[in-house]
């Protein structure tokens, strides 16, 4: 149970930070892009902008996914990451409660 | 009135502030209140970097400028009035605070006071966040010479418009302790600045449309929202100054006559309502959130802009009904007594099942005329739908906040940190979602997934808190 | 009903011990007081008996049940020394609720009745927000009486409360501890003790120092209020 319950917290936490890059990198990539018909990318080719005239003279945007595969990899080192961290803080824990155990005994 | 027990009253308030607001639920570890201090400058940091964008991009260098600061001081007094609706609703629930003062050595008056800069201080911080990053930007892409400009256009009618909004509460105030309905100023004050929102949006607008028409025809704009940017224009910085400086000194020592001086405690419920549905658990969560006076200020605004709109002839889906959705915040810290009087609280999942069910039944009571008006109006059935789903999803998360961040009874302040980090969460979520152009069926699975996610981890700090309560864990 | 504690020990933390070794016994019909200065652990204590702090170490029955039995629980009420007082509701739907709560029927005759001889006719329409702090002492109490648990626990519950109000509650506790039904009593008014409480319990600084009869401390140091002096001097530093 415990380590279902880290398992669903990883990959919570991970889904944010994934979320968070892929918004702050998009933002970035769509106040860069100036031109007219011309595709950025933004985070290592994943995302795509393009900015398009449309007949009436307003401005049509095209966003989307053109590479999931950065995205993944964001994903996998934000979790890899965060089972580090809680591994690390879990022996600790164990360890202090040792240190606390012999300072009894 | 001394002014020193003004100011060590204020100090006594934002020590209240420090230590039981920032430093409870999740943000008793320093990590976490470390994350969320991030976060937030973050958030700030990046919408001053947006605006800044923008404004270059589009305006830079156009001269359109000039009248975009015109339209953005003519509604000045429309945000200066959302700032002070927000921390007026919140400060109605403020008894705690007050309490604290009530075994000092200070007169009714002093600490009305203090209370008062205490809350022109959170005024000002919530001004700060919604006109700072627009002034930074217009002074950045402007120049120095700017700065007079933004002051003017922005910052003194800000001012003003908080002063004359004070004065107004306190004459209101005053007039309902003589009409002796003083305890009903919970219900009342937020009906009366909601009234004043739906006057001052068809006016704000009004006189944006007009300032962009005087552009496009090049004729000059007056009005007396421009009197501080006129001065700075006509005469100069120093006439401005001095109109604010009179100003305020007219203004200051009326509200300091006009304040009440005596504190009458507010109702905070109302008896509505059969009481043979207090013989039932369920029964008694629905009284809980029905009876609480912020249900009834979701309501009174709901009916308010639904009165609003159908005489304006808004046609738009019910948006209005996702405020009914916050009470969640409240339901878990609200309903606290009743897990509590009883040596024998009930199942996790059986009371987490209580707290959304009746707001579930909110929902409905208030969804069901609200979304038959805009069905009226013509907005198709497929436009409200998803506004539900909204609402939903809505009580959903705001559950969990007042799980994560609970808040106190009379002191509501804990609320606001949990509020705008799942403000900050949902609204990247969104956009993130929108990136990815899924199709609608995966949207919805994914939020669907979402809200589950939400679910267990409510049922699980309930659990927690639970636990922490008899000592099994620590906190 | 008899309620058993034995050898209960509990420590918040592992720096701060509360209970030593506490044990002791309330037999049927009987009211048994709990006295103890501030911080000597009483609270944590009857919530430790109650279940509402996880036991640590000991035993602890509540009539043939242990005290995490649901059967427990539904045989016990708390009148707790804080407000957990849902405010939302008027006094009448607070007993309502807590009848509710242990599935009993309510009898709306007798509400009626204790609201009138507790000093609060016409009232039980008000909420509980516009309550008096004695006001809602007195609610707890009736709820309490009307709901005549086999195990009544009640701490500190009666500060506050008026001098016409006390009276009652004595000749009501003394209705209440028969037919097999037991009271744990923990207060400061030590009067009172000697007039309804059957068995004394002393607590200091989480150990049980002393525990007899009533009677035979009247009998052998005159008062509570004499047998606690004796005790505060014995424990001052020479």
């Amino acid at each position: 149970m415990k380590w279902l319950l880290r398992f669903i917290a990883g990959l919570t936490v991970s889904f944010v930070v994934t979320m968070i890059v892929v918004v702050t990198s998009f933002i970035t990539t769509m106040f860069s892009a100036s031109e007219m018909g011309v595709r950025k990318f933004g985070l290592f080719g994943a995302l795509f902008f393009e900015p398009h005239e449309q007949a009436d003279g307003a401005t049509a945007l095209e966003i989307g996914v053109s590479n999931g595969a950065p995205i993944a990899v964001v994903f996998s080192i934000s979790l890899v990451f965060y089972v580090a961290v809680a591994s690390v803080l879990e022996r600790l824990k164990l360890h202090k409660k040792r240190l606390l155990q012999a300072d009894k005994g | 009135m001394r002014p020193k027990s003004v100011v060590l009253l204020f100090r006594l308030f934002w020590l209240f502030i420090v230590r039981r607001v920032v430093g409870r639920g999740l943000l008793a570890s320093p990590a976490a209140r470390l994350s969320a201090a991030l976060l937030l400058v973050a958030a700030f940091a990046g919408f001053n970097v947006l605006s800044y964008v923008v404004i270059r991009q589009y305006l830079g260098g156009t001269g359109l400028l000039e009248p975009v600061l015109q339209v953005a001081n003519a509604s000045v007094g429309f945000w200066v009035l959302i700032a002070y609706t927000l921390i007026r609703v919140l400060f109605m629930k403020a008894d705690e605070l007050l309490k604290l003062s009530f075994n000092l050595p200070v007169t009714n008056k002093e600490r009305t006071m203090g209370f008062a800069l205490f809350e022109s201080s959170l005024v000002l911080l919530v001004t700060v966040f919604i006109f700072g990053a627009f002034s930074i930007s217009t002074v950045l892409i402007e120049g120095t010479d700017y700065i007079p400009k933004v002051l003017a256009s922005i910052w003194f009618p800000a001012i003003s418009t908080y002063l004359l909004l004070s004065l107004g509460y306190y004459l209101l105030e005053r007039a309902l302790q003589a009409l002796r309905i003083a305890r009903l100023r919970g219900l009342v004050v937020p009906m009366v600045l909601a009234i004043g929102l739906a006057a001052a949006f068809p006016q704000t607008n009004e006189q944006s449309s007009q300032i962009a028409e005087s552009y496009v025809s090049g004729r000059e704009y007056n009005a007396p929202v421009l009197l501080y940017a006129k001065l700075l224009e006509d005469v100069g910085l120093w006439f401005s100054i001095l109109v604010l400086l009179a100003t305020s000194a007219a203004l200051v020592p009326a509200i300091v006559a006009i304040a009440p001086r005596n504190y009458v405690p507010m109702r905070r419920f109302f008896a509505i309502l059969p009481q043979w549905l207090a013989g039932r658990k369920f029964g008694v969560y629905i009284l809980i959130l029905f009876r609480s006076f912020e249900t009834m200020v979701a309501f009174s605004f709901i009916l308010i802009y639904s009165v609003f709109a159908w005489f304006e002839n808004l046609v738009l889906p019910p948006y209005a009904l996702a405020l009914i959705t916050f009470q969640g915040v409240y339901a878990f810290s609200n309903s606290e007594p009743l897990r509590r009087i009883a040596t024998y609280p009930g199942r996790t999942v059986a009371n987490y099942l209580r707290l959304v069910g009746s707001q579930g039944v909110l929902l409905v009571v208030v969804g069901v005329p609200v979304v038959g008006l805009s069905l009226a109006q013509g907005v198709p059935l497929e436009a409200c739908l998803p506004v539900l789903g909204f609402c939903v999803s809505n009580i959903l998360i705001s559950t969990l906040v007042g799980i994560a961040f609970p808040p106190e009874k009379g002191n509501p302040f804990t609320v606001i940190i949990g509020v705008l980090l799942t403000l900050i969460l949902v609204m990247i979520f969104a956009l993130g979602l929108n990136v990815f152009n899924f199709e609608p069926i995966t949207n919805t699975a994914i939020f669907t997934a979402l809200n589950l996610l939400v679910v267990f981890y409510s049922i699980l700090g309930m659990r927690r808190m639970e636990r922490i309560a008899r000592n099994e864990v620590v906190a | 009903m008899t309620v058993t504690v034995a050898n209960v020990n509990y420590a918040y933390n592992s720096r701060t011990q509360v209970l030593h070794d506490v044990s002791f016994t309330i037999a049927e019909n009987q009211i048994m007081g709990l006295i103890g200065p501030n911080g000597s652990g009483k609270s944590t204590l009857i919530k430790v008996i109650l279940d509402l702090l996880q036991l640590q170490s000991g035993r602890i029955s509540i009539g043939s049940d242990s005290s995490q039995s649901r059967n427990a629980k539904m045989s016990s009420i708390y009148l707790s020394s804080n407000d957990y007082l849902p405010e939302f509701l008027t006094g009448a739907e607070y007993v309502r609720f807590m009848h509710g709560l242990y599935g009993e029927p309510l009898d709306q005759e007798e509400l009626r009745t204790q609201f009138a001889r507790y000093s609060m006719r016409d009232r039980q329409r008000d909420l509980i927000e516009d309550y008096s702090h004695g006001m809602r002492k007195k609610l707890q109490l009736i709820a309490a009486f009307m709901l005549r648990r086999r195990f009544t626990v009640i701490d500190e519950t009666l500060n506050g409360i008026d001098i016409d109000a006390i009276n009652l509650f004595e000749r009501d506790i003394r209705t209440l501890a028969t037919d097999g039904r037991s009271v744990l009593l923990c207060s400061h008014d030590f009067t009172m003790l000697e007039h309804v409480a059957d068995e004394l319990s002393l607590l200091i600084q989480g150990a049980l120092v002393f525990q007899a009869p009533v009677r035979t401390i009247i009998r052998d140091h005159g008062t509570i209020a004499d047998l606690a002096n004796e005790f505060i001097r014995a424990m001052e530093p020479s």
